[in-house]
């Protein structure tokens, strides 16, 4: 039972991408066709490449519930700003601002002391308001097509955000392993008190963390803008829920310190695999909102479960 | 090597006062250690060496006095700030992160980095902590998570981790409380070779002979108080005791003994387990009797007598309580057979620190104290019952409903222990039931304890203090590594047998 | 001595906050609006809002004793919504009060479920109420399809918008009761007791015989029971249950209110007197600006930014107590 848990941890997301994939073949003709599985992958990086920030929150002992906030607000600015400074600025000035976002969220939490949860909560209101008053509660389409090369384009036959999303995760795999800010952000959620002693500026990791979430959130945005063409206010509602859903489903420990980005990957496209079930079956929207909380409250039992009784063995006596 | 100024003086604390809500923690105390010095800090639970170390780090700021480095005045509004002027502090709970290894810890916040200053040199790092470690003559794998660690291994890796900050001044705190015989012989080397290299050490110890092995000077506080600084050459064990007991009062520990006598057996405990703490363990304890139990950290006497409370589950052992085996399987089944605990953490899961005294005493048994069925407190009630236990035991307070956390120590205990008394217990488990605690407060403590068991109450006392075993106890029991080591009758019980029985000298 | 005479002015100035400060936001705001808006003083608008307050007040109470054991709920706006639609939708056949009682045990046993989410499971439990979130919200929407539900029960409506002499307000007179019964349960009963033992100090509850997930489990269930009236208060005030709009930002404004009413999110001893005037406050500052026709976007920036307020201002009056130090 131990072996499994501990190779549950491990490859639990594959087992329940597989066993989705079987269903889904025998469920429909279609699935296993090229079109369809890269679909399914590039509907998969949304989710994973916000997951990307979620994991480094998460790792460093923290949370963000601000992100399909800022995802909006990303939304708005492009749509505003295209028209006027053009693409390439847009983005990079709309990446920035919803990086401000993030400042702030680590500036509230680390200077004023205020709960994460609440902080950005609070914040992910705020935002939605602002993103509301900019846009004057209307979607704003944009007219310059070429825009809608970063959402729909291919380069060889590949859809563009997959190439972004392995781009984000080269980047996020080697910043977490391999610098000493990844480092001091495990640092941070596995013990922070012994980080602050050792002489760590805490604040500082913790604003980038931040600073980083909202930053995947706004590539998110950038993707999803591109694709719809128009800028959404209201953009991703629930999106939130969906990332921790992503970040913990791939195998993120919420106690802090450890990161998995590349489960991350996988449980995106895992929960990808049964929107597209659910699209095949052709239920509404609301069946989505309702498959996810079910993931995510599936995940978190199992996870339970298997501290329950790593705990019980351990107090039999069996090594563990 | 560093060059040695002449005075030789590397710290110095002039006038040093800290006062906590309700508590003088340290009041106008002088302290000083030279190049490569072995400094003994030493004192009663509560003298004040914590708050003194915690100065020194950072994580305090005194109330008043001045802290002199190597002749500059210095001030240290954080443990960065103390880190920055080479001192290094290793507690007894380490400040290493767990999901990092051992070289990531030792450079924490240092890492060498390549490619242009973005990513760790992991080879460079590696190369330099071996490095460390080899000055040390330590071995140890620096890729090794520190959560895989032992306890030695993590405090060599806390003590190379200071060596590599350039330390010159490394304040331990209790380092070998729970490390073995050899390990300390190791420590002890690894203090030799810090002493050469120029190193200060300020070596906190409640085991006098260590302190006299290692050190130069040994300095005692009390109460917050400094009262000496003695040449370790220049003094005697019994000085030092006395310097750190005060005024001995003949008397101090509350009168006669109760004689004892073959009683009936109240509780008996059978191979009793817990994973990685207790194995096999077993003891029986009569009625009326006051049951000692001796042991340095690690040696599972907390996690056995939080276990036979129900606060935490065995892994096998059976318990007879008058007789008839019982199953206590929450604290809740252990208050309904009679069994009481006071923890020896008061602040961390004694008190309820946002109620109020009358709240804290009553708790366990407020349900009893209802009408309609439960369901509504009598106030009239609740405060006879708070009066007369308070006044048993003589609690101090301004009025009802002031919250705990004003009051003393002392003061709190005694509600806690007022708390379990309550409950009408038949066995009174009490752990480091005078920690932290005045001398005043701890001599009632005593007679408390002592009029107890004259009435019939068996008390489990677990104590770091030996005297307060030796003296207050019918009968002793001493665990090392979570067996039992020796048993002592009060006979045949004295400080001495005690101490080598704690530290597995004794064997049977 | 200097330092000491400080601390004595922070200790006052705490003092002061924790014993005035909310009444005198409160009377301040309603001076403000009073004189800004002639239509907000009159004795219809004042006591149609202590009528509104019982929304966000009656749920105040139970997310009261939930953040006092160190925990907290968002997923009371999805449970509002799915009550309600699963109330009103049975209501024809059961009709009256025991319609109103099936509704409630409805609410008991959702905040039941998250108990055992978060004690048994040991799942934090604004992970778990975040998955709730949206699964309650999903079950609305299935169950109704989207429609809402109108609400034709004479007995449920009564509860939402009777009044009594034709005057006050019956959700006046039911937030009462509540905080009454709330009230004497906290201060005067053994379980208050529990409570307040469990959120200042669960260890040492567990060590005094307490079993703290039959407490915490209790909290999120009676949480659900005041959840399930201001649910039905809401639903008899719009004449619908409205599985999409109903509890919108509703958590955020009952998280609000207790925070602002001084109970710390890192649990402890809480304040229901302090959540009662907090909700008032919240009710009003929303009514206020209602009516000087702030935008409502601007009303969302302004729900955000009085929470974070909120919770800095707790922060600073333990601050100013001097008990974050110790």
């Amino acid at each position: 039972m131990i072996k499994f848990l501990k190779l549950y941890e491990k490859i639990g997301i594959f087992i329940l991408i597989v066993i989705a994939g079987v269903f889904l073949a025998i469920a429909s003709p279609n699935f296993l066709k090229t079109d369809t599985i890269l679909n399914i992958i590039t509907q998969g990086t949304y989710g994973a490449i916000v997951g990307f920030g979620m994991v480094l929150a998460i790792t460093s002992g923290g949370f963000d519930l601000s992100v399909d906030a800022v995802v909006a607000l990303t939304s708005v600015f492009l749509s505003i700003l295209i028209p006027n400074i053009g693409i390439p600025s847009a983005i990079i000035i709309s990446v920035i601002i919803s990086c401000c976002v993030g400042f702030l969220n680590g500036v509230i939490i680390t200077k004023f002391g205020v709960n994460p949860l609440i902080t950005t909560l609070s914040m992910a209101t705020i935002i939605r308001g602002v993103s509301l008053l900019i846009a004057n509660g209307k979607q704003i389409p944009i007219s310059e097509t070429r825009f809608s090369v970063i959402g729909t384009g291919k380069l060889l036959g590949i859809p563009i955000p997959i190439y972004i999303m392995v781009a984000l995760f080269i980047i996020f795999y080697l910043l977490l392993n391999q610098t000493s800010l990844g480092r001091h952000i495990s640092a941070v959620g596995s013990n922070e008190s012994a980080a602050r002693i050792s002489g760590l500026n805490v604040t500082f990791v913790k604003i980038m963390v931040y600073v980083l979430v909202s930053f995947t959130a706004s590539i998110n945005g950038v993707i999803r803008t591109s694709q719809a063409m128009i800028g959404i206010p209201s953009m991703a509602p629930g999106f939130t829920l969906l990332v921790i859903t992503i970040t913990i489903l791939g195998g993120t420990s919420l106690s802090g310190g450890k990161g998995n980005l590349i489960g991350a990957v996988f449980a995106g496209i895992f929960i990808s695999m049964i929107y597209y079930g659910l699209n095949l079956i052709k239920v509404e929207y609301f069946y989505q909102l309702l498959s996810v909380g079910l993931v995510l409250i599936f995940a978190l039992f199992v996870d339970g479960l298997r501290k329950r009784y790593l705990e019980a063995a351990r107090i039999k006596g069996i090594k563990v | 090597m560093r060059e040695i100024p002449e005075n030789n003086t590397l710290l110095s604390m002039t006038g040093i006062t800290k006062i906590f809500p309700g508590v003088i923690a340290l009041k106008d105390v002088d302290f000083e250690t030279k190049y490569g010095e072995v400094h003994a800090l030493v004192g009663e639970n509560g003298a004040g060496k914590s708050t003194l170390i915690k100065i020194l780090s950072g994580l305090y700021r005194p109330d008043s006095g001045d802290i002199l480095l190597e002749g500059r005045k210095v001030f240290f509004a954080n443990t960065h700030q103390s880190q920055q002027n080479n001192i290094a502090v290793i507690y007894q709970e380490f400040n290493l992160v767990p999901e990092l290894s051992v070289a990531e810890n030792i450079f924490i916040g240092r890492e060498p980095k390549t490619f242009g200053k973005i990513f760790i040199n992991w080879k460079k790092m590696n190369a330099n902590a071996k490095e460390m470690l080899d000055r040390l003559d330590i071995e140890l794998d620096c890729k090794r998570f520190v959560s895989d660690l032992s306890v030695a291994e993590r405090q060599m890796v806390e003590i190379a981790k200071a060596l590599s900050l350039d330390a010159k001044l490394i304040i331990m705190d209790e380092p070998t409380a729970t490390l073995t015989e050899k390990e300390v012989v190791k420590l002890f080397e690894i203090i030799a070779e810090l002493k050469k290299q120029g190193v200060s050490i300020i070596y906190i110890s409640h085991r006098l002979e260590e302190a006299f092995k290692l050190s130069e000077r040994i300095t005692v506080l009390r109460d917050g108080k400094k009262i000496g600084t003695k040449l370790t050459t220049q003094t005697s064990q019994d000085e030092i005791v006395s310097m750190m007991v005060g005024k001995v009062v003949k008397d101090y520990f509350g009168g006669s003994k109760s004689v004892s006598a073959e009683r009936e057996v109240l509780l008996e405990i059978k191979n009793y387990s817990i994973a990685d703490h207790v194995y096999n363990v077993g003891f029986k304890l009569h009625k009326g009797e006051i049951l000692g139990f001796a042991g340095v950290l690690g040696s599972g006497i907390h996690s056995l007598l939080r276990s036979i409370y129900g606060a935490t589950p065995k892994t096998k052992g059976e318990i007879f309580f008058e007789g008839s085996p019982v199953e206590i399987n929450s604290t809740k089944d252990a208050i309904k057979l009679g069994i009481g605990f006071v923890t020896e953490d008061r602040k961390g899961e004694g008190i309820l620190y946002d109620m109020s005294v009358l709240q804290n005493l009553t708790i366990i048994v407020i349900k009893s104290l209802t009408f309609l069925k439960g369901l509504f407190v009598k106030a009239k009630k609740e405060k006879e019952v708070f009066n007369s236990m308070s006044n048993s035991l003589d609690i101090k307070f301004a009025n009802l409903n002031q919250r705990i956390i004003f009051l003393s120590g002392g003061n709190q205990q005694k509600v806690i222990i007022g708390r379990t008394l309550l409950s009408n217990c038949k066995v009174l488990i009490l752990l480091e039931p005078t920690r932290g605690i005045d001398v005043g407060a701890k001599a009632e403590i005593h007679r408390i304890m002592r009029e107890l068991a004259n009435k019939g109450i068996s008390i489990i006392l677990s104590s770091s203090e030996l005297p307060e075993l030796v003296n207050l106890t019918d009968r002793c029991i001493a665990l090392y590594k979570g067996k039992i080591n020796a048993e002592f009758t009060r006979e045949t019980m004295d400080e001495e047998k005690l101490v080598a029985a704690q530290i597995g000298q004794v064997k049977k | 001595m200097d330092d000491f005479r400080f601390r004595k002015v922070k200790q006052n100035l705490g003092v002061f906050w924790g014993n005035f400060g909310l009444p005198l936001i409160f009377i301040i705001i309603v001076v403000v609006f009073s004189l800004s808006n002639p239509s907000f003083a009159t004795r219809y608008n004042i006591l149609s809002n202590f009528g509104f307050a019982a929304y966000v007040g009656i749920a105040a109470i139970g997310m009261t004793f939930v953040i006092m054991t160190g925990n907290f709920d968002i997923s009371i706006g999805s449970m509002l919504a799915l009550v309600a639609v699963l109330g009103s939708s049975f209501m024809p056949k059961t009709g009256g009060v025991i319609g109103v009682l099936a509704t409630l045990a409805i609410a008991c046993s959702l905040g039941f479920i998250n108990g055992i989410f978060v004690t048994k499971l040991r799942i934090p439990a604004f992970i778990t109420t975040l998955g709730m979130l949206f699964v309650f919200r999903a079950l609305a929407f299935i169950y109704t399809n989207n429609v809402p539900v109108y609400i034709s029960d004479r007995f449920w409506l009564y509860i939402g918008n009777g009044k009594l002499f034709g005057v006050i307000p019956f959700p006046v007179l039911l937030m009462g009761i509540c905080y009454l019964a709330a009230y004497l349960v906290l201060r005067k009963s053994p379980v208050g007791r529990y409570i307040i033992a469990v959120g200042t100090n669960a260890r040492a509850a567990a060590l005094s015989g307490i079993n703290v997930d039959n407490i915490k489990i209790l909290v999120f269930t009676l949480l659900g029971l005041f959840v399930g009236i201001s649910s039905i208060v809401n639903s008899a005030n719009q004449g619908a249950a409205n599985p999409g709009l109903m509890g919108q930002n509703f958590e955020f404004q009952v998280i609000t209110a207790v925070v602002l009413g001084g109970t710390a999110l890192s649990g402890g001893n809480g304040s229901l007197g302090g959540s009662l005037i907090a909700a008032l406050i919240v009710t009003f500052l929303g009514n206020g600006m209602g009516l000087m026709q702030v935008n409502s976007y601007w009303q969302l920036v302004a729900t955000g930014l009085v929470m974070i307020f909120a919770v800095s201002l707790n922060k600073l009056k333990f601050y100013l107590l001097g008990q974050g130090e110790y």
